[in-house]
């Protein structure tokens, strides 16, 4: 429904004021759009979280019950030896990463303990598909999508020298799979966790300490679209916790399954959801019939939103701050198609959160 | 506005204050005294109260990449996590960016130092220090792992071209300084190499640490950077190794100023029959032997934290010691690092005798001005633990008891009953105040001269030195009122200060193609631009003096 900015902001307001917990959600936005809509969800007393959390919390969940090695793309681009990519996601996610690893060339570290030139190992990777692998040898293993987890578990095992049986993969393609990574200088796997569940995240995790036993090797997680990782940075430092956080007693508090945003939507427990989905990485929440705030940068709103905005997305129309994986950090980007005067979903959340803001001062006066 | 601090115990150094006194504050400066007869439009009776500026923590782990990985590695230790807040001692660490400003506010601090930014994600550390309400912030960047230098080094690269990189990644990272940390370690580590000393190699270039140090000391010096190459030695925590790391080390300053970060985790020899031993009288003894050089101390307190480093090499070697058993290992461009949950035992003999180490360096290196006040935020305890660590400092009495509480076979093995010396105010005033302010070049405080800022905090005298430093009873930021009887009244937002240094600009053109060519990444991933912080005013920039 187009209506000029104002009267949109304060119906926004309203609906946040008359609701008994808003859902902040989406989160595909800039650092300065997540920093925003962490301010709205303190202000409204509500709960924020990312619209792909689900997958951003198999990484989160296994960084911090057990821990991980991590890399920068940039440093494995000019030392690792051996790659394992897991899964089929990867080049989805990250569209450009694998070329970019691949691109250059390996002039840091030793040389393969067998003497083999580099290798890159895809296990899972969908029939047919190719990796951009500029000529590295490319093993393409194959594997049911359900059997990821399975089947490193084969390779870890391998690793440790236990006895496994076949399973998803054959017993002699795991323990050859585990020989070439072991013979690694710096050995990087690298998955999404749009392919794997919780435990497939952790057997991938583990696999990489294993290695550091004997030699040197790291991960590349990638947590799925959408800003979800670079989201999940900001509400840490922020909150002290990596989003799933309620504001209903006034500071954060986090519950991973209680404020997890696509649950409370399922449940009703929210009755009102704030959608931020300004990246072209995320697709919109599905408010499914709660009343919903869509602030988007898509072309096409969303149907059924009370209150809608359209609004620029960091990178083509304005300048910003993302987490970027190739960076493993944060960086700068540009509006590349120049000079717009579209709004930015951080200016539209600033705007509702001050108009809240009056809002309650009225009514408490 | 001018504001009169009337009557109370002003404890300045500098300007050989140390009795009753007024302090007035002119609209953000100190001045000294009412100008053409006005009077004050706001006098604070600072009766019973000690005034000194505010204090300055030049080492603290406040922001950036491995800080928020130990936020996400130890949700548990955030107050909301817990029902029982007051039972875990990192519910009170300031855990968020929010609460990092107001709790250092409340304790009186009003600049802290971030130590430890690795280029690659200086922007990161600037957009959490622009979220950090009141205090002034600052940081050093991390050199001494990068391909780059340890290239430079090994081509025999002259000194126009070392300074012009280091003065480069200076100002675009906008640091205030330069720190090392296990110098070549981290390269090495890439190579799986386990151990690695200060005469050592690194694989790959043949530069040992020793050159890196002295390479990066003395673009540091020639620079005009006012802070020396702030040092973390090689083999941290390691007895024995440690202490011999780093006494070789300080044994390189040969007369040029180095400053040694947290140097009670190198103080452990390996005698005794736990092979952990005290080596804090043989570093204190160097240090006062060596005056161009200066240190903090890193003191431990019990009780659980987390480590956070950038010597990674020396946080995978220490994985086994994680408590609880889960640790975050970075491998990058440079140094990477390692995050690991640690928790001190007042019960457990090496951490009983890492806590007395500390002290004995405190109270044995005998000039205030080279000896600084750090717990190394969160490595040997969080900040919030300052006060305790004042009261030790300040009251033997309170150090006995503590003491007497400490494993026998600890107390065996450390000096620290026969220590008598108790820090007077004077000496808190320096350490805490006007010597920071000297080390990190900041005319502008640590001291309440007329012109300086009039960061100020004042505080209730009394014989518990805990609560006393633990809740200032005012504190001034910027001449404006932020804390009144500890709790924060103001959360305005102080700036971070940063040194322009000028390089040639061809070296911005050089690491252009570096970056492009060896890494394939554009270099403006290594710049911080003020407008990208979402403040106004983010930076205040130290006048450089080449």
């Amino acid at each position: 429904m187009p209506a000029p900015e104002s009267e949109a902001v304060s119906a926004a307001a309203n609906l946040i004021a008359s609701s008994r917990q808003p859902l902040i959600t989406g989160l595909a936005t800039d650092v300065a759009g997540v920093k925003a809509a962490l301010a709205l969800a303190k202000l409204s007393g509500g709960v924020v979280d990312h619209g792909n959390s689900d997958v951003l919390y198999r990484n989160i969940e296994t960084l911090r019950q057990s821990g991980m090695f991590v890399a920068s793309p940039a440093e494995m681009r000019r030392r690792a030896d051996r790659f394992l990519i897991v899964g089929p996601n990867v080049p989805d996610d990250a569209p450009d990463l694998l070329g970019f690893l691949f691109g250059g060339t390996r002039d840091l570290g030793r040389p393969s303990a067998d003497g083999e030139p580099r290798r890159i190992v895809w296990l899972g990777g969908a029939a047919g598909a190719t990796l951009p692998s500029n000529g590295i040898a490319l093993d393409p293993v194959p594997c049911d999508a359900e059997a990821l987890t399975d089947a490193m578990g084969m390779i870890r095992a391998a690793l440790g020298g236990r006895r496994f049986r076949a399973g998803s993969i054959a017993t002699e393609t795991a323990a050859v799979i585990a020989e070439t990574l072991s013979k690694a200088s710096f050995a990087c796997i690298v998955w999404s966790a749009a392919s794997l569940d919780a435990i497939g995240v952790e057997m991938a995790a583990g696999l990489v300490a294993d290695l550091n036993a004997v030699t040197r090797a790291s991960s590349i997680a990638l947590s799925g679209g959408g800003h979800a990782w670079g989201a999940a940075q900001i509400a840490t430092s922020v909150s002290g916790f990596p989003l799933r956080v309620g504001y209903g007693r006034g500071e954060a508090v986090h519950d991973a399954w209680g404020y997890d945003g696509k649950r409370l939507i399922a449940s009703g427990e929210c009755d009102l959801v704030v959608d931020v989905s300004a990246l072209e990485t995320l697709a919109p929440v599905d408010a499914r019939r709660l009343p919903l705030i869509a602030i988007t940068g898509h072309d096409e709103p969303p149907g059924g939103a009370k209150v809608a905005f359209q609004v620029g997305i960091p990178g083509r129309d304005h300048a910003g701050v993302l987490y970027s994986d190739h960076a493993a950090s944060f960086i700068t980007v540009d509006g590349v198609r120049g000079a717009s005067d579209m709004p930015t979903a951080d200016g539209i959340l600033r705007a509702i959160a001050e108009a809240l803001g009056s809002t309650a001062a009225k009514r408490a006066a | 506005m001018l504001t009169h601090l009337r009557g109370g115990h002003v404890v300045d150094p500098v300007n050989g204050r140390d009795g009753v006194g007024d302090v007035y504050i002119l609209d953000g400066l100190i001045v000294s005294g009412p100008q053409d007869g006005r009077p004050a439009d706001e006098t604070i009776d600072a009766t019973g109260m000690v005034v000194m500026a505010g204090a300055i923590d030049i080492h603290s782990h406040i922001a950036g990449g491995h800080v928020n990985t130990a936020r996400l590695l130890l949700p548990e230790y955030h107050k909301a996590f817990t029902a029982r807040p007051d039972k875990t001692p990192l519910s009170k660490a300031g855990w968020t960016t929010e609460e990092t400003g107001l709790l250092y506010a409340a304790m009186g601090f009003t600049t802290v130092v971030e130590p430890a930014m690795a280029p690659s994600a200086a922007l990161h550390a600037h957009l959490e220090l622009a979220d950090i309400p009141i205090i002034d912030k600052a940081t050093l960047v991390i050199l001494g792992n990068d391909d780059f230098l340890l290239s430079m080094i090994r081509d025999g690269e002259g000194s126009q071209a070392i300074d012009d990189y280091v003065a480069q990644v200076v100002s675009t990272s906008r640091a205030l300084g330069v720190k090392t940390i296990n110098a070549g370690g981290s390269a090495a580590f890439k190579d799986n190499v386990r151990a690695f000393s200060f005469d050592d190699e690194v694989p790959d270039y043949g530069v040992s640490s020793r050159r890196i140090v002295k390479t990066l000391q003395g673009a540091v010096s020639r620079l005009g950077i006012a802070h020396p190459l702030h040092v973390h030695c090689n083999n941290l925590g390691i007895p024995g190794t440690s202490a011999e790391s780093a006494a070789v080390t300080m044994q390189s300053a040969e007369g040029v100023p180095l400053h040694f970060a947290h140097i009670q985790f190198y103080g452990y020899g390996s005698g005794g029959k736990r092979a952990f031993s005290s080596e804090g009288t043989r570093l204190a003894e160097i240090v006062n032997a060596t005056p161009e050089i200066t240190v903090d101390i890193g003191q431990v307190m019990f009780g659980q934290t987390v480590t956070v480093s950038s010597d990674a090499m020396r946080q995978f070697g220490g994985r086994a010691g994680a408590s609880p058993k889960k640790s975050v290992i970075q491998d990058a461009e440079a140094n990477g690092g390692g995050i690991l949950p640690i928790d001190y035992k007042r019960a457990n003999y090496y951490n009983a005798l890492q806590w007395a180490i500390g002290l004995e360096l405190f109270l044995l290196i005998e000039d205030p001005w080279r000896v600084f006040f750090t717990t190394d935020h969160p490595n040997g305890a969080p900040f919030t633990a300052y006060p305790d660590v004042f009261a030790l400092l300040m009251d033997r009495n309170v150090r006995q008891r503590w003491i007497e509480a400490l494993p026998k076979a600890a107390v065996k093995m450390t000096r620290l009953s026969e220590l008598t010396r108790e820090y007077t105010l004077s000496e808190i005033a320096i350490m805490t105040r006007a010597a920071p302010a000297k080390l990190l070049g900041l005319a502008d405080r640590g001291h309440l001269g007329e012109g300086t800022i009039a960061d100020v905090s004042l505080y209730r005298d009394g014989a518990d030195k805990t609560a006393m430093f633990g809740s200032a009873a005012y504190v001034f930021k910027d001449g404006h009122l932020v804390v009144k009887d500890g709790d924060v009244v103001s959360r305005r937002m102080g700036r971070t200060l940063t040194l322009d240094t000028k390089a040639d600009p061809a070296m911005a053109r050089r690491l252009d193609a570096y970056y492009d060519e060896k890494y394939g990444i554009p270099s403006r991933w290594f710049e911080v631009p003020g407008d990208a912080l979402g403040l106004a005013d983010p930076f205040k920039v130290v006048p450089w003096q080449r």
